[in-house]
């Protein structure tokens, strides 16, 4: 009977009822909507990561891996399945342009982590497939691709530099838009190509990509494949620890061995040499003997001579004398001839003539041996002089082999260590960009029911009032008759429960069934997202469904509670009307007298329902609130591209050079565009700093103060206050030192472009929306690290950016001509997927308006039945009967749109800082613009929801108002 | 010609397939300045004859002339007009906005017609000068009645209608509120009518007009009515 009663009720207060389904519908759908998108999007990707065999592990190592590695890492324990790949990140384009950067994998064999959606593979040398790509002009099957690898020669890696695409494929490791950065320059990469792996002429691979064992049972994502992964990772790293040391070992072991052959066939060199040497030196030492023995006995044949001639020259009496004397000068001669080597010399006996014969034959001699000694000298000479320069070269060359081999031995010994880089899918960045926007749905799908509970709570709260005051008589009549409170209690908690379950199990169908879909859909505008994959996750629905059934009923059960407190008499008996209480506006009388009456009413009721009156502002405010965070996250995104490469980046293009040698050349030709309205130099590299807690790298930027006011418009973190570089130092940017808390005044160790460190004081932080920077001046680039800086790249801020391009390439020393337009687009198209969002939002802060605002009008119709149908009784005519009724609800309107600001600012700020991606910072800034629409457009929504209500308020009867008061 | 004639005035409610006929082609006349009491059990038809002559109902078929003008050809927007310039309507439950005082009460309806009495002067002449700035939960039935009433006259209407004025009243506060009435029809020279099923109030009036089953069952002009004070019931 009693429950009969219930269903009765129901059928009386259909429109009431309605209220409280359609508000825990809308409720209820928005969180299972909500809480369950996360788990979409994670399973989705899972059985995609799953099916075409995500790694879960990459690993890079400085020197490449060899088989040993690949084979040690295919045995170790916990690794299911190794793949190794050869990949190299070169300049490429298609047509001939070379300025973008891509990466050259080879197509992998075992794992199908990639999936042909068009084309074929290649067949032979010199074809490729590319990424698939929605967003960016790309490559189409039977484009050219030409490769340039800079100064390096591509030959040496790749047995072609020009491929033929023949296919487009997708892949899991690149499913986010944004591809990574390269390798060697730390741009954006724009293609990835796969080639076929006989086209890799390395020895070598360059990463090694792991599938754990087991962890495909885990979902991508979730803290539980985290744990697991982390626990899994040490026996990688185990691995790695003995297996890293051994590439870098066999090289230095290959190394060494080839040094100890260079240092033995030196040494044996060295040797021969020093032989050679020592043989020369003797020569030289026997020359210098017989130079000696010349000399000797050219003294002998002197002395002869002179006593020859002495002869001569005396009487020929003395003949006799002489002929003794020659006898024994004879036999003296003769010996000393026998020992210089020379004919023997036969004085004639005692004749002058024979003397003289003599004579004339000793000075011949002499004269030969003379000749001799002197060639002997010259020669002599020469050899010395041939034998001291030899030894000069000698000990050079020995000096400098011993020196090459130092140095061979010294490299070696700094080898840079082996250490394997280990990463797991948190540092794949489109991996990592995925799980993180996973978490900012979640931690969005947590926060947006509070605000619907909120307001269920009030809609609740006033309905169940209402009807409860309706129904005092009914109440005290069952008190009378002695049902218990709780059998009272218990029927309405059953109203308010059957509400609240049909409202729930129907919202969370329909919010199942929208919400994952328009999300997932949005952020595959963001990412080559694979098929979605549906589900009903039973948790989320219980908790949606239960805690409004338990809110609801909880706060039935209360306001039943206080009036069955009643006696049954009282209870019989009308509401007393409540006490009206002046206002504070009604004490400065000449503001209240200049009010009309309606007015004065709304003033009044306004401030009379207290329950009322926030149920509307919390609805209001939300519906404000949400719309500013709705235009707002628009405004943050797309001013984010706006003033970084408007503002902050004020060039359009930047040039890349080979060395600063061609920059001045480069500086005069361009200077010459007419369409380049400014140039600026500055040199730039990727360097690593060094920090207390953990080394990052950001983009150094050496430049001197003039040419940073050109190319860059730096300001301070309050987006005012510009900033101007000096030499007492450094200026980062402001996501960097937001990571590492760095402050003005901290110091940090940066590295110069050849790697030397120095330590530098922050001078300031500067507003930066895209990538880690640090600015510093060229002259304190110069006294920190005692090299002068190297210009090498020209930022350009032109009209034409395609004749730059052209003009630039055709100079000599031109790397690549990177055009910030370019990802400026991409940027955009991806701001443009923020548009569905915007919808979603936007729809929900009408439904939540529209309940809120029915609600709040049915109830005040309802409640004054009797005033709208004595009003129409004293003539007010429909207009002014609405006006009686609805200003009220616009004025609340208004104070809801005001309160909505604060709270939207806050939600605002809260997506935002939870919408946080690395690298990435957004602007917190809402455009005024964004603050007007969201007004008008909840104060539309106020002014469609009245156009409905005026229909009910025209109904009420003006008999109602000569019934008796219940 | 009468100030407010009552011509061959039908009404018929179709209940489903049953028509109920509450006006049965009734016909009387009002004459300016009256005091009438129409007097008539349940069912007799008072209430529809109240909601046509208040503009609040129209009528199936006959003619209601009010001033010369016939309102039973009147539509939705007419019947409002009228209602906010030529009727004052006085009821049983005093009906007065709870969030207004009893001065804002009775300027509320001023606000809308066309040539209202001082709205201070008209709570003086219900007595309630004292009462103006209170609330009506602040003031006791008699005196929310005599603000309806004050609300009501202030319009300065053809016609003052009143519906069971005393229902819900207790014999002396009754009392005073007829006195009310009563002072208006004869001291302000307004026209009255007061619908009731109390007999005893009968004796009031200039004219009273007995119904019985949607007809007019006799109309009695009383050249002495008694006055309020004296009134039994």
């Amino acid at each position: 009977m009693f429950r009969l009663e219930t269903f009765r009720l129901i059928g009386k207060t259909f429109r009431r009822f309605l209220s409280l389904t359609v508000i825990v519908f809308i409720g209820a759908g928005f969180m299972m909507g909500l809480l369950s998108t996360p788990d979409v999007m994670r399973r989705s990707v899972d059985i995609y990561y799953d099916h075409n065999k995500l790694p879960d592990v990459k690993i890079y190592s400085p020197y490449g891996f060899g088989v040993e590695d690949y084979m040690t890492l295919q045995k170790a324990n916990g690794i299911d399945s190794v793949f190794a790949s050869k990949e190299i990140d070169v300049y490429c384009g298609k047509n001939g342009d070379t300025s973008k950067v891509c990466r050259i994998s080879e197509i992998s064999r075992k794992n199908n982590d990639y999936e042909l959606v068009e084309g074929r593979l290649p067949q032979r040398k010199g074809e490729c497939i590319v990424l698939y790509d929605e967003t960016m002009e790309t490559m189409d099957v039977g484009d050219v691709v030409t490769l340039d690898y800079g100064k390096k020669n591509i030959d040496e890696y790749l047995a072609s530099d020009r491929y033929t695409v023949v296919g487009i494929f997708k892949s899991p490791e690149f499913m986010s838009k944004f591809l990574g950065t390269s390798t060697f320059n730390n741009e954006e990469l724009q293609f990835v190509i796969y080639v076929p792996n006989s086209d890799f002429l390395t020895d070598y691979y360059t990463t090694m990509y792991l599938q754990l064992e087991d962890a495909d049972k885990y979902m991508s994502n979730t803290k539980a494949y985290d744990r697991y992964i982390n626990k899994k990772i040490t026996d990688v790293e185990d691995v790695a620890s003995e297996q890293q040391s051994y590439r870098r070992d066999k090289i230095i072991k290959e190394a060494e061995e080839t040094l100890d052959q260079n240092e033995k066939l030196f040494n044996q060199m060295k040797e021969e040499g020093q032989r050679q040497l020592d043989d020369a030196k003797k020569q030289l030492q026997e020359a210098n003997i017989q130079i000696v023995t010349y000399e000797a006995q050219l003294n002998v044949l002197e002395g002869v001579i002179s006593s020859l001639q002495a002869s001569i020259e005396k009487d020929s009496d003395i003949l006799g004398s002489i002929y003794s004397t020659t006898v024994d000068v004879e036999g003296d001669i003769n010996n000393i001839l026998e020992i210089a080597g020379l004919d023997g010399i036969y004085f004639g006996s005692g004749t002058m003539e024979y003397v003289y014969n003599e004579y004339n034959k000793t000075v011949a001699q002499y004269n030969s041996l003379r000749g001799q000694l002197n060639s002997a000298k010259a020669q002599y000479q020469e050899g010395l002089e041939e034998y001291t320069e030899a030894v000069i070269t000698f000990e050079k060359e020995v000096e400098d082999a011993e020196l090459q081999l130092k140095l061979a031995r010294q490299e070696l010994d700094e080898l840079p260590s082996s250490e394997w880089i280990i990463l797991d899918r948190d540092k794949f960045y489109s991996a990592v960009m995925y799980k993180n926007n996973t978490k900012q749905m979640a931690s969005i799908g947590i926060y947006m029911p509070i605000m619907f509970f909120l307001v269920a709570a009030l809609v609740c709260l006033t309905t169940m009032k209402r009807l409860v005051d309706e129904q005092r008589g009914q109440i005290g009549i069952y008190v009378a008759l002695g049902y218990s409170n709780i059998q009272i209690i218990g029927k309405y908690v059953t109203y308010a429960m059957l509400a609240s379950l049909v409202g729930g199990i129907a919202g969370i169908f329909v919010g199942q069934a929208l919400f994952p879909t328009v999300i997932y859909d949005t952020w595959r505008m963001l990412y080559n997202l694979p098929e979605m994959r549906v589900m009903f996750p039973v948790k989320y629905a219980v908790i949606s469904v239960g805690s409004f059934v338990i809110l609801m009923c909880g706060l039935t059960a209360y306001v039943v509670n206080n009036t069955v407190k009643d006696v049954p008499a009282s209870l019989m008996r009308p509401v007393a009307p409540k006490k009206v209480k002046e206002l504070m506006i009604e004490k400065i009388r000449f503001l209240w007298n200049a009010l009309s009456f309606t007015s004065k009413i709304t003033a009044r009721n306004i401030f009379r329902y207290k329950a009322r009156f926030l149920m509307t502002i919390a609805g209001i405010a939300g519906c404000t609130g949400l719309l500013i965070l709705g235009f707002g996250i628009r405004d943050s995104v797309s001013d984010v591209v706006d003033i970084q490469y408007g503002k902050i980046l004020t060039y359009t293009d930047r040039i890349y050079l080979e060395s600063d040698e061609y920059i001045d050349n480069f500086m005069a030709t361009l200077s010459r565009d007419p369409n380049i309205s400014s140039l600026s130099r500055h040199m730039t590299y990727m360097t690593k700093v060094y920090l207390e807690d953990d080394d990052d790298t950001a983009n150094m930027v050496v430049i001197s103060p003039y040419e940073a006011s050109v190319a860059f418009g730096l300001n301070e973190t309050d987006r005012k206050t510009p900033i101007k570089l000096d030499n007492s130092g450094v200026v980062v940017s402001e996501k960097f030192a937001k990571n590492h808390s760095l402050k003005v005044g901290d110091r940090i160790t940066v590295e110069s472009v050849n790697g030397l460190k120095a330590t530098v004081t922050i001078n300031n932080i500067c507003e930066m929306y895209y990538q880690h920077f640090v600015f510093m001046t060229d002259t304190l680039y110069e006294n920190a690290f005692g090299e002068k800086a190297k210009d090498n790249v020209i930022a350009v801020k032109t009209s034409n950016s395609d004749l730059l391009k052209v003009e630039a390439s055709n100079l000599e020393g031109c790397v690549s001509v990177f055009n910030v337009g370019t990802f400026r687009e991409t940027f955009f198209t991806m701001v443009s997927a923020l548009n569905l969002i915007i919808l979603v939002i936007i729809l929900v802060a009408g439904s939540l308006a529209f309940v809120v605002l029915v609600n709040l009008t049915q109830v005040n119709i309802s409640e004054r039945v009797r005033e709208i149908a004595t009003l129409k009784v004293l003539g007010f005519n429909d207009h002014e009967i609405n006006m009686y009724i609805f200003k009220e609800i616009l004025l609340l309107s208004l104070i809801g749109c005001v309160v909505g600001v604060p709270i939207g600012i806050i939600e605002h700020h809260f997506i935002m800082n939870s919408l946080n991606m690395e690298g990435f910072m957004f602007s917190k800034v809402i455009n005024l613009p964004s603050y007007i629409i969201s007004f008008i457009i909840t104060i539309l929504f106020t002014i469609i929801v009245l156009m409905f209500m005026r229909k009910p308020l025209q109904k009420v009867d003006m008999v109602e108002s000569l019934k008796s008061v219940e | 010609m009468s100030y407010i004639e009552f011509k061959d005035v039908s009404k018929i409610y179709q209940m489903g397939e049953v028509e109920i006929k509450a006006l049965d082609e009734m016909s009387f006349e009002i004459e300016k300045g009256e005091f009438v009491v129409i007097l008539g059990a349940s069912g007799a038809g008072k209430t529809t004859i109240l909601n046509i002559l208040g503009g609040m109902d129209t009528a199936t078929s006959g003619q209601v002339i009010i001033d010369e003008h016939d309102i039973a050809k009147y539509d939705r927007k007419k019947l409002c007009e009228y209602r906010r310039n030529d009727i004052g309507f006085v009821f049983q439950f005093y009906n007065l906005v709870q969030n207004l005082t009893a001065k804002e009460n009775v300027e509320l309806a001023l606000q809308i017609c066309k040539d209202p009495l001082d709205p201070v002067e008209t709570l003086k002449l219900v007595g309630l000068q004292d009462r103006m700035d209170n609330f009506p939960s602040q003031l006791s039935g008699g005196e929310q009645q005599r603000v309806a009433i004050a609300r009501a006259v202030a319009k300065n209407p053809k016609l003052l209608l009143c519906d069971e004025p005393t229902g819900a009243l207790d014999y002396q506060t009754g009392k005073q509120v007829l006195k009310v009435l009563q002072d208006m029809a004869f001291k302000e020279k307004m026209t009255v009518v007061i619908v009731t099923h109390n007999s005893a109030l009968a004796d009031m009036g200039n004219k009273i007009i007995r119904v019985r089953s949607g007809k007019v069952d006799s109309v009695k002009l009383n050249k002495k009515p008694k006055k309020a004070e004296a009134i039994e019931y």
